[in-house]
């Protein structure tokens, strides 16, 4: 048998947690929904909601793939919620090298998974692509769906082209708080519950 | 009781083909990608956003569609009103609501139809016939079936939380969050593993080809629904581009 | 023949459930019954059988397991799955599809049988374990017992030689647990090997050939059918088992149909309630109201045609203990939940003398343990868990809890690193911190051994000498011997005493 290899057992796990990772980043979402700066925060709570499964999660990866899958999958919902083309492509890529990152420390590394974890976060920035690549139609069409220049003026000083670096920055950065953060919830529940 | 109700089909009787439905997903993330807010490609907007509405009708939840539909009313008549009356931060907020009720119900609605008229098995069997990977088809078929189990889970969780009155959190976001997701993780952890177990004893990821028992063919319908989106689709891309909304 | 030759063996990281120097021999067509008490290895002896122990569970593994001449740990798990088919204890977690017809052809799909050959499978198990009702129809909405019915149609659609049930009733009731012995009498028939590892005794009396008694990983007796009949109550006590007798002893007296032996409760004299009493009343529910559009309506007793809960009285006694039965689906959890406030649109309320309690008020006056007691443990220790409960926390009255308990030793542990016992006395702790004054349990029994039922008992009747009013729902009319004052039973949604 090639331990290797994923089997049906890890692409269960997998399943699971993406469908984990989704609703608490749907729910981060509609959190959103209250306020316009919350969307512009997505960059900062989604990593840090979504640390706590992703770093249960990353104490039962033991192979190569599980991740990117998991990538592939986030980037077929995203496509299907609209954030597609541009979006896809850069979650797919996130997924892997975070995968990458992971697998060099073996999956046991702390730095490397803190790492692997802020890459991996880099997918939460491809929603904000559409946004920035589309920029003038889109602070066009938001103008005429009567929001207040203010408003779009705001939203559009936030994401730029030249501040899409810094989003970029501030998910790769609050994927490394979350994953502090979701270690010490991991030791303070998991481990001393021995299930990891 | 549910024992004396008729057994209708989870696929419902338009029975349409998994493939159908994820065209039907495809082409309207294209739609919902491309931001319209007047014009033809409005209308054409709002009639591929009911497309999904009239399917679910179709299966008997009629209550469902109509409660959509009056949401969908109430946000765009909100939308208009906002817009000219309220002023400031609130009708900031007001609008926003407005639109993310807009751009997200229709997609959510349009998903949950999908997913709750597929059984796994026929997911499984297009899934085969698109060549698509079995391992990924197993954790998207997994992540189908999850859904409602995190629903029934997170149900009791708050129920628990209820009856001991801590839903609050005693004020603290962060225990808000913790106290949800702690025992969710935790069950999850035990039914993936109960779950995998079962599943594996019955032969799960066998490298053999997989039999597929279900009958998956397009019918009449199926090109009809489908052809019927394709032609809303690409002419509300034309429009749009026309419109001076920039595809991409 | 399934062959298991010395074999020990350790789970990974956990002293627990190992199994020591175990050898055994069932031979083809033979019903073999695990029993002992939790923890006492028997579901780890059925692991090394499906397959799942060395291929699932990680642990050291010494000696050998053959079927028919072939050693398990050198077969892949898949090519087993057409010898050996598996029961597991959770209805709700065994299923991959999400709907019946789908879950019974998985087995078969998955090893790539021919599809004519699935379609003649799938008839044949639906003929045979009488399946017809339940086709077409979603997993979710199924009750426990049915899905645990689907989950033997879906390994009889492998037609395994050899089926292993790993307490398979646990979460059923008396009803299904019958039509589970229906099934596995009829695997017998058809020559199949069965091995059943299980707490409730008394369904497999005359079902099994051999019985297996294992303590602490070791097999220590064996009794052959007719022994095993024979054996008195105390006797099976002693070795920490369930009797074997309920059936006979119990189970006709509070199960049977409306016996001359019962009433139906309601509301005779509209008596206010006396010092030491309660009076529960109005308490209506329906899981399908009025088809609404925006707004769910309040149920009021005028709806008691289209109620599936319809109990207008019901006087307690402060301090009593209630058993409360009925086959699933009957109104039995409707009504803990109800009279628990979780449910919004049910207007029952609570009369004591001085005081009349409903609604969301409900809650702080009633706790229940739920059946999966997991889901009401939120902290990361014993202790703070019962201090989340006081309004003002107070660590020296928690601790005080805690010893009553035997909880004190564990006060700094995770509560999810605590056994099933544990965990339930830690809800109910936090129950007493809470200060309720009624108790709810949610089949606490369900899945337990028989040392752990009477702790479970004694449990009931402390809380009772401390004046909480207790109400217990359980399939297991052992616990309603040892422990309850009154009983009451359930039946589509009426409350009838049982006498």
């Amino acid at each position: 048998m090639n331990e290797n290899k994923l089997q049906a057992r890890d692409f269960i796990t997998i399943g699971i947690f993406t469908a984990i990772l989704w609703v608490v980043q749907l729910v981060v979402m509609y959190c959103g929904y209250l306020s316009p700066f919350v969307v512009a925060g997505y960059a900062v709570l989604i990593p840090i909601a979504t640390a706590i499964p992703m770093m249960l999660y990353y104490a039962r990866i033991e192979k190569f793939g599980m991740l990117t899958i998991t990538s592939v999958i986030v980037a077929i919902l995203l496509f299907i919620f609209g954030m597609g083309l541009t979006g896809a492509p850069i979650c797919i890529a996130a997924g892997l090298f975070a995968d990458l990152i992971a697998k060099s420390g073996n999956y046991r590394s702390r730095v490397k998974t803190a790492l692997s974890y802020g890459v991996f976060c880099l997918w939460v920035s491809a929603s904000y692509l559409p946004l920035v690549i589309t920029a003038d139609s889109y602070k066009e069409s938001l103008l005429e769906g009567g929001y207040d220049t203010a408003f779009t003026d705001t939203l559009f000083n936030i994401v730029t082209p030249k501040t899409y670096p810094v989003i970029i920055l501030c998910c790769f950065v609050s994927g490394i708080i979350g994953s502090l953060i979701g270690r010490i919830v991991a030791k303070k529940n998991f481990e001393k519950a021995g299930i990891v | 009781m549910s024992n004396e109700r008729k057994n209708q089909d989870i696929t419902g009787w338009v029975h349409l083909d998994p493939r159908s439905k994820l065209m039907l997903l495809v082409l309207f993330s294209v739609v919902v990608m491309i931001d319209v807010v007047d014009g033809p490609a409005y209308i054409i907007r709002v009639i591929m956003t009911f497309i999904p509405v009239v399917l679910v009708c179709l299966e008997g939840k009629i209550h469902i569609g109509v409660r959509f539909t009056l949401l969908f009313v109430a946000a765009s008549w909100l939308q208009i009103y906002a817009q000219k009356y309220v002023g400031g931060v609130a009708g900031m907020l007001l609008l926003f609501l407005c639109y993310m009720i807009m751009q997200f119900a229709p997609t959510i609605i349009t998903v949950w139809y999908c997913i709750s008229t597929t059984k796994i098995s026929e997911f499984m069997a297009a899934m085969n016939r698109m060549h698509l990977p079995q391992g990924i088809a197993i954790s998207i078929a997994v992540m189908m079936r999850f859904f409602p189990t995190l629903g029934e889970e997170y149900s009791s969780i708050r129920d628990a939380m209820r009856m001991r009155g801590i839903g609050l959190g005693g004020g603290k976001v962060s225990k808000m969050v913790e106290y949800r997701m702690i025992p969710l993780l935790f069950s999850c952890i035990s039914i993936g593993d109960e779950l995998s177990a079962a599943a594996v004893t019955r032969g799960l990821g066998a490298p053999v080809v997989r039999t597929d028992v279900s009958e998956i063919r397009f019918r009449f319908r199926d090109y009809m629904i489908v052809s019927t989106m394709l032609i809303l689709t690409i002419l509300y891309i034309i429009f749009s581009i026309k419109g001076g909304n920039v595809v991409l | 023949m399934i062959e298991i030759k010395n074999v020990n063996y350790h789970y990974a990281g956990s002293e627990n459930n190992g199994l020591e120097n175990i050898n055994l021999n069932i031979y083809d067509g033979e019903c073999v019954l695990l029993c002992g008490a939790s923890g006492c290895g028997k579901t780890t002896l059925t692991r090394l059988v499906n397959g799942l122990i060395p291929h699932f569970f990680k642990g050291e593994l010494a000696g050998e397991v053959m079927i028919n001449g072939k050693v398990v740990s050198q077969e892949e798990i898949y090519n087993l799955a057409g010898i050996v088919g598996s029961v597991f204890q959770n209805p709700r977690s065994q299923f991959f599809s999400v709907d019946t017809d789908g879950e019974i052809t998985f087995g078969p799909e998955n090893i790539g049988i021919e599809k004519k050959e699935i379609l003649a499978r799938k008839d044949k198990v639906i003929t045979e374990l009488n399946l017809e009702k339940l086709m077409n129809r979603s997993l979710f909405e199924l009750s426990g017992g049915e899905k645990q019915k689907i989950a033997c149609g879906s390994v009889a659609a492998l037609l395994p030689e050899i089926v292993i049930l790993d307490e398979p009733s646990s979460n059923l009731d008396y009803k299904s647990i019958k039509k589970l012995r229906d099934i596995i009498l009829l695997w017998k028939s058809q020559g199949k090997t069965i091995i059943i590892s299980e707490h409730r005794l008394w369904y497999l009396r005359n079902v099994i050939d051999r019985v297996i008694y294992m303590e602490k990983g070791r097999i220590e007796k064996e009794w052959n059918h007719e022994e095993f009949a024979k054996l008195n109550a105390e006797e099976l006590a002693l070795k920490e088992l369930r009797p074997v007798d309920v059936e006979e002893n119990y189970i006709n007296r509070f199960f049977g149909k409306n016996s001359d032996k019962e009433e139906q409760i309601y509301d005779k004299t509209q008596n206010e309630p006396a010092d030491n009493e309660m009076v529960l009343r109005d308490f209506f529910f329906t899981y399908h109201p009025k088809k609404y559009l925006l707004f769910r309506k309040k149920i009021s007793p005028q709806d008691e045609k289209i109620c599936e809960l319809k109990i207008p009285y019901l006087k307690v006694r402060k301090g009593e203990i209630i058993g409360v039965i009925g086959n699933n689906g009957s109104g039995k959890s409707t009504f803990l939940r109800c009279l628990c406030g979780l449910e919004k649109s049910c207007i029952g309320r609570v009369e004591t003398c001085d005081r009349n309690v409903y609604g969301t008020k409900l809650t702080k006056l009633c706790y229940m343990v739920m059946q999966d007691v997991n889901h009401q443990l939120f902290t990361d220790s014993v202790l703070s868990e019962v201090m989340l409960s006081m309004e003002k926390p107070d660590e020296n009255i928690a601790d005080g809890i805690l010893k009553e308990l035997d909880l004190f030793e564990y006060r700094q542990k995770h509560p999810m690193a605590l056994s099933g016992g544990q965990k339930q006395r830690v809800a109910i702790a936090s129950a007493m911190a809470a200060k309720a004054e009624i108790m709810l349990f949610d089949e606490p029994t369900s899945g337990l051994d028989y040392r752990h039922m009477k702790e479970v008992s004694g449990l009931l009747k402390q809380l009772s000498e401390q004046g909480k009013t207790v109400f217990v729902s359980t399939h297991d009319p052992e616990l309603l011997e040892l422990c309850c004052d009154r009983t009451i039973r359930i039946e589509n949604g009426k409350a009838y005493e049982v006498f």
